[in-house]
């Protein structure tokens, strides 16, 4: 298991390289749901998520040899977009195997980054394709989100909002793979058990609402929704244990409640979440979690990658 | 009214003081544009609880004054930003809020109004500008805030200059939309007095461009004024009692396109993920294009109030 020390390990090594994203009470969202909300932006996060937190840390523990052979990766874009961004930084090789699905935006970036890009055109056996690369080229595998120093660099998503806000009486995640959630969960437990920590799946990706059902962590058939953020066919294994140890709850919520909390947030906080960043703030706007009776809720808008084209579709007042 | 003197430095620091708790200290992030020529940073006034910077002056004249004088409530004229500063700081304090707003205000600013609890009252443009002149209009009762001419709404304006020197010292450029001249006078009083070699320009949008002809013939004349998607900024003539003010603190007026603004729209949405309105889109606009030369330039990104299908037309590649 990872400890909340493993995630202290990473905020040093993440040292200024990257952005202390803001913790901001919400006037509007507070108002509409009658309790203090807070958003952290993990969209104003450099590459537009999460995601380098991870992949930073990861990289710091790689050892001279692995480093001299390239990484590669899986990722729908933006584990890519951070894992070229974080190559480029350290003069490392990048390959990263995409769905062909990925929106466009995301498999730009990554290319601008100066990553090599693998289009890959069906979902669920990507894995195996990216290890045929791996074999192929030697290539050091940096994982999107089942990896201990992964974990303990999203960590410190926790670890700033416990800063910022210590009386946080609760903090909901969205969960893809399950790496962001399990490091803020072991970062927000270690300060404070009392904080509750929620997932949040979509319908059409429910990989760890059906690994806690199940007992262990599952595999998808398939996987259908609008947060291509999310759209991970498997759970971890370690953030499958990590999920079941410390987090309180984990809901699903429909594409459509997805797809009402962007225009939401961009009504409220003037910012632009991708719908894996929204769908946190979906859950709570229909009430699917049970919250403690008071005290401050924290949202995690976990990235903002998302084409132009789609922003407008999303957010375009129905006919 | 006495002539308005640039903000002293330490009316700009009790600001900062007088306002904390109301307005948030924003984030200074560098624009994620690849390789550009220039180095651009926005300050992020968007992100302010209502959505501009308004706040910041709002709460630094309620704050100095005193409750006898807010007693009856407090009143505004606005096309939008300012109603909701001032009604937000009068619902914290729990004082009755009215504001004169033009009949061309958009839909989303004037909602945002009603739901902090303000009342609201349409008038033409004509005699809405009128009030900026005037400081009255009939039935009105209580403290008058003036959106833009007034020292104590420049001084807490000016707090984002303190900011900005404190995060990026060695900025070269400064860029301020420019409406009724309050944000640029404001944060333009305070970097003058941080950085003797910074340069603060105004930035206008073609269509609405009073300063730049200011500037140009030496004292306010009248321009066309075409209303635009772009209105937080822009006015048939710079106000007179600023044009002192503007004309001695600002390096010149930097006027961009309708075009340039939705681009740099999409730009901060696209790149950054947040949602700029068009006045505060316009410094990013004018600093793509060149026009503030190259080096370390700050744009004030003074709001993200627009409405949603505007936006929509924006991000499809259209002029809403």
């Amino acid at each position: 298991m990872i400890s909340l020390d493993d995630v202290y390990a990473a905020r040093k090594i993440i040292g200024d390289k990257l952005v202390r994203t803001p913790l901001l009470l919400n006037e509007a969202l507070s108002a509409r749901l009658g309790r203090p909300i807070y958003l952290k932006l993990e969209n104003l996060q450099k590459t537009g998520s999460f995601k380098p937190r991870g992949v930073l840390t990861k990289i710091a523990a790689l050892n001279a040899e692995e480093m001299a052979r390239g990484l590669i990766t899986i990722s729908a874009g933006n584990h890519a977009q951070a894992l070229a961004y974080a190559a480029r930084a350290s003069g490392l090789h990048c390959t990263v195997v995409m769905p062909a699905t990925a929106q466009a935006t995301k498999v730009a970036n990554t290319r601008g980054y100066g990553a090599e890009v693998i289009l890959h055109p069906d979902h669920i056996t990507l894995l195996e394709r990216m290890q045929t690369e791996q074999e192929a080229h030697g290539y050091v595998f940096v994982p999107p989100f089942d990896d201990p120093y992964v974990i303990a660099g999203q960590g410190t998503v926790g670890l700033e909002i416990m800063e910022d806000l210590p009386g946080a009486a609760a903090l909901i995640v969205p969960i893809g793979g399950g790496g962001l959630i399990s490091g803020i969960a072991t970062a927000v437990k270690g300060k404070n058990p009392a904080t509750r920590v929620y997932g949040v799946e979509p319908e059409g990706a429910p990989t760890m609402f059906n690994s806690l059902a199940a007992g262990h962590a599952v595999h998808l058939d398939r996987v259908n929704t609008i947060a291509d953020g999310l759209a991970a066919p498997f759970a971890g294994v370690l953030t499958y244990e990590i999920v079941r140890e410390l987090v309180d709850d984990v809901v699903l919520v429909s594409d459509a409640e997805i797809a009402a909390a962007v225009p939401a947030l961009v009504e409220a906080a003037k910012i632009v979440p991708e719908p894996a960043g929204a769908a946190a703030l979906g859950a709570l706007l229909v009430g699917r979690i049970t919250l403690p009776a008071e005290g401050p809720v924290v949202v995690i808008v976990s990235g903002g990658n998302l084409d132009p084209a789609r922003l407008a579709a999303l957010i375009a007042p129905q006919q | 009214m006495k002539l308005l003197q640039p903000v002293p430095l330490d009316e700009i620091r009790a600001a900062r003081s007088r306002i904390q708790g109301r307005a948030i200290r924003t984030p200074l992030v560098r624009l994620n544009a690849g390789a550009l020529p220039v180095d651009v940073f926005l300050k992020l006034e968007n992100l302010q609880p209502i959505g501009s910077f308004k706040l910041r002056g709002a709460a630094n004249a309620l704050g100095l004054a005193g409750p006898e004088q807010l007693k009856r409530g407090v009143w505004t004229a606005s096309a939008g930003n300012m109603a909701q500063g001032v009604a937000w700081c009068a619902r914290q304090l729990g004082i009755p809020c009215s504001v004169v707003v033009p009949d061309t205000a958009p839909a989303a600013k004037s909602a945002a109004i009603e739901r902090l609890g303000a009342r609201i009252i349409k008038v033409s443009f004509a005699d809405w500008l009128e009030v900026f002149r005037t400081r009255t209009y009939d039935g009105m009762d209580g403290l008058f805030i003036h959106a833009f001419a007034d020292s104590a709404v420049m001084a807490g304006n000016g707090t984002i200059g303190l900011e900005i020197q404190e995060d990026l010292p060695d900025a070269d450029v400064v860029l301020v939309p420019y409406g009724g001249g309050g944000l640029a006078c404001g944060i333009a009083s305070a970097m003058r007095a941080l950085n003797p070699n910074i340069k603060v320009y105004a930035c206008e949008v073609e269509t609405a461009a009073p300063l730049a002809a200011a500037m140009t013939a030496g004292n306010p004349v009248e321009v066309s004024y075409t209303p635009s998607f772009v209105d937080g900024i822009g006015s048939p003539a710079v106000f007179e009692d600023m044009w002192p003010l503007a004309s001695k603190l600002l390096d010149g007026s930097l006027v961009v396109g309708l075009t340039e603004v939705a681009d740099a729209i999409r730009t901060l949405a696209e790149r950054n993920h947040v949602i700029a309105e068009g006045a505060g889109a316009a410094p990013v606009a004018a600093a793509l294009a060149g026009k503030a030369g190259t080096g370390k330039v700050v744009c004030i990104v003074s709001g993200g109030n627009i409405d949603l299908h505007k936006l929509a037309a924006i991000f499809e590649g259209r002029i809403p």
